[in-house]
């Protein structure tokens, strides 16, 4: 095993302490979504090294972050998982089947961190991004410096490094100067961590989109994450919605345009497919010529979510034919979840809300009640905490 | 035409009593404006609410035009025209035409802007509740058309012009 020998001396030569019996362990990505999930948020996202001292090895900072894991006793969210295990990236290459980048690589032994000047680890980004969509030719080389006493300051790549040691691989590609001036630890990481362009909501939505396209087109398994950028793309494209950058004045105000596809990836995920594809069209359909808004998409989420009604067809129908005899208009997408908002607000005397899908939830539920002819046993939106609900009532003609 | 009278007082009735549904600025003003309509459901209401936007009236000055609007006019023929007070989807006489002129209740300042001024008025004077009628269309149009002394000397040889059909 590559694994550190402080690492296999305490959690054992397959991780027991930390993974359970090997005979148990099932891969992350056998799991349904809602187990992840579940998992995911009990990852801590943060570990703090700055207690193992100024210079921590990577191999403390990792043993660190399996002790907190452990920590977790029944919670431990790697408990029963089974980790895929390589010898090198070349041979994470050759079980994936997937090109490795032509790197220099160094030790892992050899790495330590200004602890200082380097931030935190943040265990959740390490599992969630690296580890569990590993994919080789995807570790970049990092930049450090090298001290006379042959010990590399990793001031980019730390997580990937660790990820990398995580899944046994004990070298690296990194690149790095050779100085003994801390100065440099600070350039080198402002350089890479704050000079940068950070990617955005849109930019991650549009790239997901193309690596599942692509990943389909060369045969290549499809992300969990990228898969649900992908579907959303089709039912954007089908009901003409256009998903745009934030803050893009050429198009930002056009009809439906949509600007918030970070809340809308967050509403789909809770929601799921089914429901979120049936409220978008009908905050599609309902007003063509508005902006998208995510906000009313995501109260016709909420809503649909309670209906007992079977023919679900039938139900949106009603629920679109309602609200346009409040709505009448195509472009009075901000009115629908504007005005219910602050009926409840004015109402309850609050400046803002809290459950905010439910508090519009519950506007359309009267919306629908009062404007809807057909025969449908309409369902209250659920109060996630009923002696927090709110009561107000829509003035309605 | 005119004479009409009796199948648009009808229509106006049936608007008040069942207004339009929905939530359109050309309808109802605003949001607020809408708000208040659903709790009273009273279109003179609404379109009394027009002119608190226009002149910047407090709630006190508009509760005192509502209170002084009256629902119509009674011509010099005995004939009852009701206000066609609604706007946007509640006009119902919504086309051009003499009958509109008939029902269509505008706002009209008793002493005119113009004279106001002479007399050294105040904005706030001029365009107080107090100086503003809702007067018809064709009595506005009149008014616009003729100094006092002028529709005297005119206004007799109208009917005259136009004899009623026995």
């Amino acid at each position: 095993m590559a694994y550190p020998t402080k690492i296999t001396e305490f959690f054992g030569e397959d991780l027991f302490r930390l993974l359970g019996p090997k005979t148990e362990r099932q891969s992350w990505h056998s799991l349904s979504f809602k187990e992840q999930e579940t998992r995911r948020k009990n990852i801590p996202v943060y570990i703090s090294t700055r207690k193992l001292g100024k210079n921590p090895s990577f191999t403390d900072i990792l043993f660190e972050c399996f002790k907190q894991l452990t920590l977790l006793g029944d919670k431990n969210p790697l408990m029963g998982i089974d980790l895929p295990y390589y010898e090198s990236l070349a041979d994470a290459g050759e079980q994936l089947n997937m090109p490795i980048m032509n790197s220099a690589l160094v030790h892992t032994n050899d790495l330590v961190k200004n602890a200082e000047k380097q931030r935190d680890v943040f265990l959740a980004h390490i599992f969630m991004d690296i580890v569990f969509q590993f994919q080789p030719g995807l570790v970049f080389p990092g930049a450090g410096r090298k001290d006379s006493k042959g010990r590399i300051f990793v001031n980019d790549a730390q997580h990937r490094s660790l990820a990398c040691m995580i899944l046994g691989i004990d070298s690296v590609p990194l690149n790095y100067i050779e100085s003994d001036e801390e100065y440099w630890d600070v350039q080198q990481y402002a350089a890479i961590n704050i000079n940068s362009l950070q990617c955005s909501e849109f930019d991650r939505y549009r790239i997901r989109t193309q690596r599942a396209d692509t990943s389909i087109e060369a045969g290549y398994e499809v992300d969990p994450e990228d898969q649900i950028a992908w579907n959303m793309s089709q039912v954007f494209d089908q009901n003409e919605i256009l998903v745009v950058e934030k803050g893009d004045r050429d198009v930002g105000t056009n009809a439906k345009v949509l600007t918030g596809i970070g809340n809308m990836t967050k509403y789909w995920k809770e929601y799921g497919h089914e429901i979120a594809t049936r409220a978008i069209e009908i905050n599609a359909q309902l007003f063509p010529t508005s902006v998208f808004q995510t906000a009313n998409s995501w109260g016709l989420m909420e809503f649909l979510k309670q209906q007992t009604h079977t023919n679900s067809m039938e139900l949106d129908f009603e629920i679109q034919r309602a609200i346009k005899v409040m709505l009448p208009k195509d472009n009075q997408g901000n009115r629908l979840h504007s005005m219910i908002k602050t009926a409840c607000k004015d109402q309850n005397e609050v400046t803002t809300l809290r459950w905010e899908p439910v508090v519009i939830a519950e506007g359309i539920r009267q919306i629908v009640e009062e404007y809807c002819e057909a025969d449908i046993e309409w369902q209250s939106p659920k109060w996630p905490e009923p002696k927090e609900s709110y009561d107000f009532f829509l003035d309605l003609v | 035409m005119c004479n009409d009278f009796e199948r648009v007082n009808k229509l106006i009735q049936e608007k008040k009593d069942n207004p339009f549904r929905g939530l359109d600025d050309a309808t109802y003003i605003n949001e607020s404006v809408w708000r208040e309509f659903a709790k009273h459901r009273n279109l003179k209401r609404v379109r009394v609410l027009d002119l608190k936007y226009k002149y910047r009236w407090t709630d006190e000055q508009v509760e005192r035009m509502y209170a002084k609007t009256e629902d119509g006019w009674t011509d010099a023929t005995g004939v009852y025209r009701m206000f066609d007070f609604g706007k946007g989807e509640n006009k119902v006489c919504s086309e051009d035409g003499v009958d509109r002129q008939f029902h269509e209740p505008q706002h009209d300042h008793i002493v005119s802007r113009s004279e106001a001024k002479e007399l050294g008025w105040t904005e706030k004077q001029i365009n107080d509740p107090d100086n503003i009628q809702y007067i018809s269309a064709i009595q506005n149009l009149m008014k616009n058309y003729f100094n006092k002394e002028q529709w005297e000397t005119v206004s007799p040889t109208i009917a005259s012009l136009f004899p009623v059909d026995k």
